[in-house]
């Protein structure tokens, strides 16, 4: 009996210790986005808590409508200030975002804030602006006007402002992703709003089944479903934010070049691969260009990715194979 | 039992079988989806124990057993679950083999049933939201089915050994 | 304790060992009919969390109708084992107009407000593990 209670004691100090097959889930919303993570393997508290500290962090650092965030304080600078050192996630998240619209020639283009806050697709009731409003915002958008050295960021005019909407995400759930690997973990999945970036296999198992959501129909409704392993999925599409005037269809994807929505013909572009900042960008760049000219960018610059195009009468073409 | 020497080296070595038994089912690919299935080789240790000695061998030899494959193999969780499960078992397997109208399959079976509600009670507690009945269902069915095969080797061995001095 | 006597002799299979399998065959038998008709928990685990600035506030069982409030602007409803919003005082009323939630994996979402109603349970093998939108 004394064994017993020897072992029972023993066995006691052990109980907090971690152990295989566990898994932990947890949702919360970060930067106006949902953020759902779930972890499979040892101690996935704990990863969990460090994942939610990262989103915090960024949150501080990325968030465009928070006044106490980096980035706004950045755009809310004074008229006379040109260069102003950030941290370093902003700065390197500026830099991928300079990236990718130099690659696009500006068809993305970072500096877009000023046209955005104009059409205001988040208000509660947008409507078309002005003719002469949309061409004086124009003025104001040139991704040539920021330059990012080391940790500084240099404007050109003080009428320039960032917008990390087309790229944040991909940087979090990159960060997220590197963070997870960095400890150790072998299975995850990330959903940032709509954004879902995966670790190894589920549960060391199969691959993730990930669906794509219909353009246009309610939430949650399936068009195709892929199956991935260390990738991600990010789609964009003219159906996540739009607003009808006048009989017509105003979405939220504008055009640096006429100010408007773009009409590329395409309802929604999902873009699969293993570099999450790379597919968040090129999703919307997707709808920007339109089919042919995004392909044929896909391939000048090397870029690693699948993408399922889904046009405007529901059919579905890939560029590359369906995972 | 003559000696308490040997006794206890008996028992030792019937507790290094029950967590080599534990070894072997970690070894065996056998997940068919649900927590709380499996073989339960262990069984053939703990009632063998139960027949030979007493309930409270089976019980130290049990309780060994789950903390060492526990921290072999497992974690905090499989050692309550496991240890719930085998108190139930454990009891309902003494009342039917002291009453000496059983068979070792309905013994072992019902051992293997009751060890599936007493893990069952634990997950319920920790997870509210469990659904218990539809759970409950299967892992009765399925420790019975496995509880009766191990009922079958536990006898081929004491068949095999009654002579031996036990 | 003196072992039970009447065990010297191995046995493997008597009468009443038929009636016990029978017991546990029947038992299980009535639990799964039990759990087909939806008593004694849902057979997917589906659960309720409601989550407000970020924590977990409260879990629900769906099997239950009632009203809970969360925080000062919102309150959500489970009938016949579906959740909705029933009120909010966010500008957008985004959540209001959501459809209602019942299975694992779905979830109502007020933003302006951070609160989240989730369903929570076990999702089926086929089952998506999320979607990308």
């Amino acid at each position: 009996m004394t064994v017993l209670l020897f072992l029972l004691l023993f066995s006691a100090c052990f109980l907090s210790g971690c152990g295989a097959g566990e898994s932990a889930s947890g949702t919360g919303i970060y930067f106006d986005t949902v953020v759902d993570i779930k972890i499979y393997g040892d101690d996935p508290e704990e990863l969990l808590r460090g994942c939610f500290d990262i989103c915090r962090d960024m949150e501080k650092t990325l968030s465009a409508h928070d006044e106490e965030s980096e980035l706004y304080k950045l755009n809310h600078r004074s008229p006379d200030t040109h260069d102003i050192e950030v941290s370093h996630d902003l700065a390197e998240c500026i830099s991928m975002g300079l990236y990718y619209s130099e690659a696009s020639d500006g068809a993305f283009d970072i500096t877009v804030l000023p046209l955005r806050e104009l059409w205001d697709f988040e208000s509660e009731d947008p409507s078309v602006p002005a003719k002469e409003d949309i061409e004086e915002a124009l003025e104001k958008v040139d991704y040539r006007r920021v330059h990012v050295d080391a940790d500084t960021v240099v404007f050109d005019d003080p009428d320039t402002m960032i917008d990390l909407g087309g790229i944040a995400k991909g940087y979090i759930s990159a960060k997220l992703k590197e963070y997870l690997v960095s400890k150790g973990c072998s299975s995850a999945i990330i959903n940032l709003g709509g954004n879902v970036s995966t670790v190894g296999r589920k549960d060391g198992g199969s691959r993730w089944k990930v669906g794509i959501q219909k353009p246009y129909a309610e939430r949650g409704t399936v068009f195709d479903t892929v199956e991935i392993e260390n990738e991600c999925v990010v789609s964009s599409g003219t159906y996540e934010r739009y607003f009808t005037e006048d009989g017509r269809e105003y979405h939220h994807i504008l055009d640096t070049g006429t100010g408007y929505p773009v009409e590329s013909g395409l309802w929604q572009a999902s873009v699969i691969g293993e570099d999450d900042i790379l597919c968040d960008a090129l999703s919307t760049i997707c709808i920007i260009l339109g089919r042919e000219a995004s392909e044929s960018l896909i391939e000048k610059e090397g870029w690693n990715a699948d993408v399922l195009y889904i046009d405007q009468d529901l059919s579905p073409s890939w560029y590359g194979e369906k995972p | 039992m003559r000696s308490p020497s040997k006794k206890i080296s008996v028992l030792a070595m019937l507790t290094a079988f029950a967590v080599i038994m534990g070894y072997i089912e970690a070894l065996i690919p056998f997940y068919p989806g649900i927590p709380g299935i499996k073989p339960g080789l262990c069984n053939i240790v703990i009632l063998g124990t139960l027949y030979m000695f007493s309930w409270k061998e089976a019980f130290l030899v049990s309780v060994v057993r789950i903390l060492a494959t526990g921290f072999l193999f497992g974690n905090a969780f499989s050692i309550s679950y496991s240890m719930a499960g085998s108190v139930f078992a454990i009891f309902i397997m003494t009342v039917l083999l002291y009453s000496g109208r059983f068979g070792f399959v309905g013994i072992s079976a019902s051992g293997g049933a009751m060890h599936g509600i007493g893990q069952l009670l634990v997950a319920k507690a920790v997870m509210p939201a469990l659904p218990f009945a539809g759970y409950a269902g299967i892992l009765i069915l399925s420790g019975t089915v496995t509880g009766a095969a191990v009922g079958l080797i536990v006898y081929e061995i004491m068949k095999r050994i009654n002579g031996v001095g036990y | 304790m003196v072992r039970g006597k009447a065990v010297k002799q191995a046995v493997l299979f008597r009468k009443a060992d038929m009636l016990i399998l029978m017991f546990w065959g029947m038992a299980a038998l009535i639990l799964f009919l039990l759990s087909a008709r939806g008593i004694g928990g849902d057979p997917s685990g589906a659960c309720l969390v409601i989550i407000s600035g970020n924590e977990t506030v409260g879990r629900y069982e769906l099997d239950k109708d009632q009203t809970i409030r969360i925080g000062e602007g919102n309150t959500c409803e489970i009938k016949e084992g579906s959740v909705r919003m029933v009120s909010a005082d966010c500008p957008d009323k985004l959540c209001v107009k959501s459809h209602g939630i019942s299975k694992p994996g779905e979830s109502i979402v007020c933003l302006p407000n951070n609160v989240i109603l989730k369903i929570t349970g076990q999702k089926g093998d086929a089952d998506i593990d999320a979607v990308s939108e």
